[in-house]
């Protein structure tokens, strides 16, 4: 109750929760492991001021209280999740524009502003915030921020660092920076060590983030879809590069294999998604004539291997097929009736020479391990979405997910890729990052030290735990636990 | 039944896509008062986790709009398994036995519903109510009920039932002999839709019969858990529908019609053993008023003789529990006036049914939302297909001050019938 007490001094009692049930409701984002595992905060708060941030995390390092930053929960890595206990901050509920400012074409926004409501009110200032996740409906943008996310649109947009001109950042010791120039409009600033870019996925261990200066662009005039259905799975990486050695960059490069394709034909019926063995989905932007150019060109190179291509350029197919794919990711919980998509090593991104074998070693991983793997992803990044669909209440599926997980983040090791190229490290894949990093793990660690020697922000994420076990030895690295 | 249960909320990907689309989170804000929050929440109530006693009020903060089941992209049943929750939970919070005794026994008795209505409209006529206002009397009755008191409409002395013949004529050759569904809110607050639907039905040929029998649809008791009652209801409903042998069963109610609609679906938590295959073949006959002369009886005897603009609020049960929007809307069109669409025309309006008297002040800011979309159409007019949410539309109007007359689509097609 003294906790409550305290907090109330800060910010008004109804932002404040300390209700066991609520509590309860912060132990989870999207990640299988907070299914797994209950971990509950000791107090929630939603601050809606810099002012309230401050004073939370004044109070909270005092304390040497863990403070865990939270958007909408969507996170797929635990990343929000309260391993250590403490105050979650849930930002949410703070989603203000504070300048936007058309002549420069940039944003100011607090963290809890969600990705579709950015770029609907952008949308009639002819403007937009180009990446584009799959979870847009619920993705805060602090949280994408933290998480540098990107999704559908990576391939020709990049991803969320690309947008962010500059951060306003609660440090662990209550300080507030400005990030990218305290004044600074100019869209090109080269000026100083790149601190934006360190807080851009620095998913909450750094600080708060509590302002987003965003870049926007000049929305395309015109766009289409081409969706092509291939028989083998294995030709569809092929139609990939024939359409990037034809020299174009569409904006979209999507994959679902025959699963996923069921998975969405149950989501949303009324798409009638062919069933094959794999599709691809594509989306070209720019100007009409362009438009129609290349969704010509890339209907005659698919032709080569797919059975049945479509053409979609009227709006309401568009956006009926684009959301379709976004949200296959949780309509494959439709697949198994007793079953359920459990996301776990669920984002690897390998070489794009190399995805075929990564198809090809997900599958027989799924095998080995006798658990139902649905793929998916931005195949034109080489970022591939597994989802198991699994019983959770089924303890050997839930082991043996497990060991299938841990085999699919060492064979995109293997094929030099990464384990996770767009939802993060959290707390699920901290223990690959001595073998991804090396000598470069000592060095983020470093950096975490310096910004937060106590330790209080979002502990148990990004490094390899026991981070107390590398304070112990006196060195300041991160434990080399494998 | 716990296997059952456990199975659906094990579907639930934590995915929070419907968090985008919850009216209550978007006033609460916090995890819990979430649908993702709630599926979370009954999970730990099945395993022990969470205190039934606390549950009780958290399954009861939701609208039961539906908005979140229809974006699952999981298939989760969020709805069905809240109404479930709260029949796990066994206890109603706020007015609880009050209304407990209410849905048990009057709203199943239709003498009883009759009386009730005539001393609330004695209450009215008398000046009582205002008296009472004043004296700050309505403060002593439970929940939120005495603030909630001033959106009651003013009751007529008599109910729709007491003004309405059993069976009417059709005009001129019959084609149809249908059911009507007189709701018990139709019934009671607003007999000149009734009337005005039996207008409209019998001028398109329709012999119009409001059987006697005829019991409330059972929402209210599937809303509060009440299955036991609930499968009474439907039994007596089914064996009524059956003896006036008709050829449809229209409802001007979205919520009637929707849980008639779906009568042939045996509700989660429901053990009750029914002739639900009966039942469904019943259930096909059951059609909203504007989808029954738009897509049935066509607008043959319709004149467009009305002008001016008109906006169309969807009820939930109308838009997503039988996913009809386009009928109520071609019919407005079809008798002259102009449709101006408000931009948040399928979010809930905030009655859901008795939330309004259990928690005021969550459905005012709700409904606030709702007016404001409305205000900015600019139309002197507002439709919808539901007696619930034309009575909360109209105490939104008057409270925050949009001059816009709240109707249902039958009462305009009767002015040019
Ligand atoms: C169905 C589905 C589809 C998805 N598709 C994609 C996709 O296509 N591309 C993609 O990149 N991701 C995708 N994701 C993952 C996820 O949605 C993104 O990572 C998203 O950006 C997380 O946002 P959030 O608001 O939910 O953050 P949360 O999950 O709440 O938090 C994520 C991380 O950010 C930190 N954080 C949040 N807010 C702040 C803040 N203000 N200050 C400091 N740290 C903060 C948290 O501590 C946590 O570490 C998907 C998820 C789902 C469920
Ligand atoms: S949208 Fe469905 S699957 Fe996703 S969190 Fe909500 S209930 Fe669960
Ligand atoms: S039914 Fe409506 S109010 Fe209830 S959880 Fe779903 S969206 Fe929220």
């Amino acid at each position: 109750m003294s906790l409550l007490r305290d907090l109330g001094e800060v910010l008004s009692s109804d932002r404040i929760l300390t209700d066991e049930l609520d509590r309860l409701c912060y132990s989870y984002d999207s990640s299988f492991i907070s299914r797994l595992h209950r971990f509950s905060p000791d107090a929630v708060v939603l601050p809606r001021s810099v002012e309230e941030t401050v004073g939370v995390v004044k109070y909270a390092s005092r304390k040497g209280i863990p403070i865990v930053p939270r958007g909408a929960g969507s996170g797929e890595s635990g990343g929000a999740v309260p391993v250590q206990g403490g105050i979650v901050m849930d930002m949410s509920t703070w989603k203000d524009v504070v300048e936007l400012d058309v002549a420069n074409m940039q944003i100011l926004v607090r963290p809890g502003l969600v990705h579709d409501e950015l770029n609907r009110l952008l949308a009639p200032h002819g403007l937009f915030f180009p990446p584009d996740p799959g979870s847009s409906k619920m993705a805060t943008i602090g949280g994408m921020v933290a998480n540098n996310s990107s999704g559908l649109r990576a391939i020709k947009y990049g991803v969320t660092e690309n947008y962010v001109l500059g951060l306003e950042v609660v440090l662990p010791d209550g300080r507030v920076i400005t990030t990218g120039g305290q004044d600074c409009r100019a869209l090109k600033n080269v000026s100083g060590l790149n601190l934006t870019k360190l807080f851009v996925g620095s998913e909450g261990v750094l600080g708060v983030i509590t302002g987003i200066r965003l870049r926007l662009w000049p929305r395309p005039q015109s766009r289409g879809l081409v969706m092509a259905a291939f028989p083998k799975l294995e030709d569809a990486p092929k139609a990939v590069m024939a359409v990037f050695q034809a020299g174009m960059l569409p904006s979209g490069m999507e994959i679902m294999d025959s699963s996923a394709i069921e998975a969405v034909n149950l989501y949303r019926p009324d798409l009638k998604l062919p069933l094959c063995e794999a599709i691809l989905l594509f989306e070209v932007d720019g100007d009409p004539a362009g438009v129609a150019w290349q969704v010509e060109q890339i209907r005659t190179i698919c032709e080569q291997w797919a059975d049945e291509v479509e053409e979609a350029l009227e709006e309401a197919r568009m956006t009926q097929l684009w959301e379709g794919r976004s949200l296959v990711a949780a309509a494959v919980s439709r697949l198994r009736s007793e079953g359920t998509r459990a996301f776990i090593g669920e984002d690897i991104s390998v070489p794009l020479s190399r995805v075929p074998e990564a198809l090809r070693g997900i599958k027989s991983l799924a095998d080995k391990h006798q658990i139902e793997v649905v793929i998916f992803g931005h195949i034109g990044d080489g970022n591939l979405h597994t989802a198991p669909v699994i019983d959770p209440d089924d303890e050997g599926e839930v082991a043996r997910v497990q060991r299938l997980a841990d085999d699919i983040h060492r064979l995109a090791l293997r094929l030099q890729g990464t384990v996770t190229g767009e939802h993060g490290v959290g707390f699920v894949r901290s223990q690959y990052a001595r073998q991804e990093h090396g000598l470069a793990l000592d060095v983020m660690f470093q950096v975490k030290k310096a910004l937060d020697p106590l330790g209080i922000m979002n502990p148990g994420k990004i490094f390899p735990s026991p981070v107390k076990g590398a304070e112990a030895d006196g060195k300041g690295t991160a434990s080399t636990a494998q | 039944m716990e296997k059952e249960l456990r199975r659906l909320l094990n579907k639930c990907v934590r995915c929070g896509t419907c968090r985008s689309e919850c009216p209550i989170l978007a006033e609460l804000g916090f995890e819990g008062a979430s649908p993702r929050g709630l599926i979370f929440l009954l999970q730990g109530l099945l395993n022990g986790q969470a205190n039934p006693k606390k549950m009780a009020d958290r399954v009861y903060n939701c609208l039961l709009c539906d908005a979140c089941t229809a974006v699952c992209p999981g298939g989760v049943e969020i709805t069905n398994l809240i109404r479930a929750g709260r029949r796990e939970v066994g206890r109603i919070p706020a007015f609880g036995p009050f209304l407990k005794l209410v849905l048990n026994m009057v709203l199943t008795r239709p003498t009883l519903v009759a009386a009730g209505s005539r001393l609330l409209w004695a209450y009215q006529r008398s000046g009582l109510d205002r008296a009472v206002r004043n004296t700050g009397l309505l403060k002593i009755l439970p929940g939120d009920l005495g603030r909630a008191e001033h959106m009651l409409p003013p009751l007529g002395s008599r109910t729709a039932r007491g003004m309405l013949p059993e069976t009417t004529p059709a005009v001129g050759k019959r084609r149809y002999r249908v059911g009507y569904f007189l709701g018990c809110a139709t019934n009671l607050l607003y007999p000149q839709v009734a009337q005005a639907v039996v207008r409209v039905l019998a001028a398109n040929g329709c012999e119009v019969v409001i059987p006697k029998g005829m019991r409330c649809c059972g929402i209210p008791h599937l809303t509060y858990g009440l299955m036991a009652t609930y499968a009474q209801l439907l039994r007596s409903n089914l064996q009524v529908f059956k003896e006036a042998k008709v050829d449809a069963i229209i409802s001007d109610c979205a919520s009637c019609t929707a849980t008639l609609a779906h009568m042939g679906q045996r509700p989660l938590g429901c053990d009750a053993d029914l002739p639900w295959d009966e039942a469904a073949k019943m259930a096909s006959k059951v059609w909203d008023f504007s989808a029954f002369l738009v897509d049935e009886l066509g607008l043959r005897r319709i004149k467009r003789d009305l002008t001016g603009k008109v906006t169309y609020h969807d009820p939930c049960h109308l838009v997503r529990g039988v996913q009809i929007t386009r009928q109520p809307r071609h019919l407005l069109g079809e008798l002259g006036l102009e449709l101006v669409e408000m931009s948040n025309a399928a979010v809930c309006c905030g009655a859901a049914g008795t939330f309004a008297l259990a928690h005021y002040d969550l459905s005012m800011a709700i409904l606030k939302k709702k007016i404001d979309g409305v205000g900015r159409t600019g139309a002197p007019l507002v439709a919808t297909s539901c007696p619930a949410c034309i009575m909360q539309l109209t105490a939104g109007t008057k409270t925050f001050g949009v001059p816009a007359k709240v109707v249902h689509p039958a009462e305009l097609a009767a002015q040019v019938h």
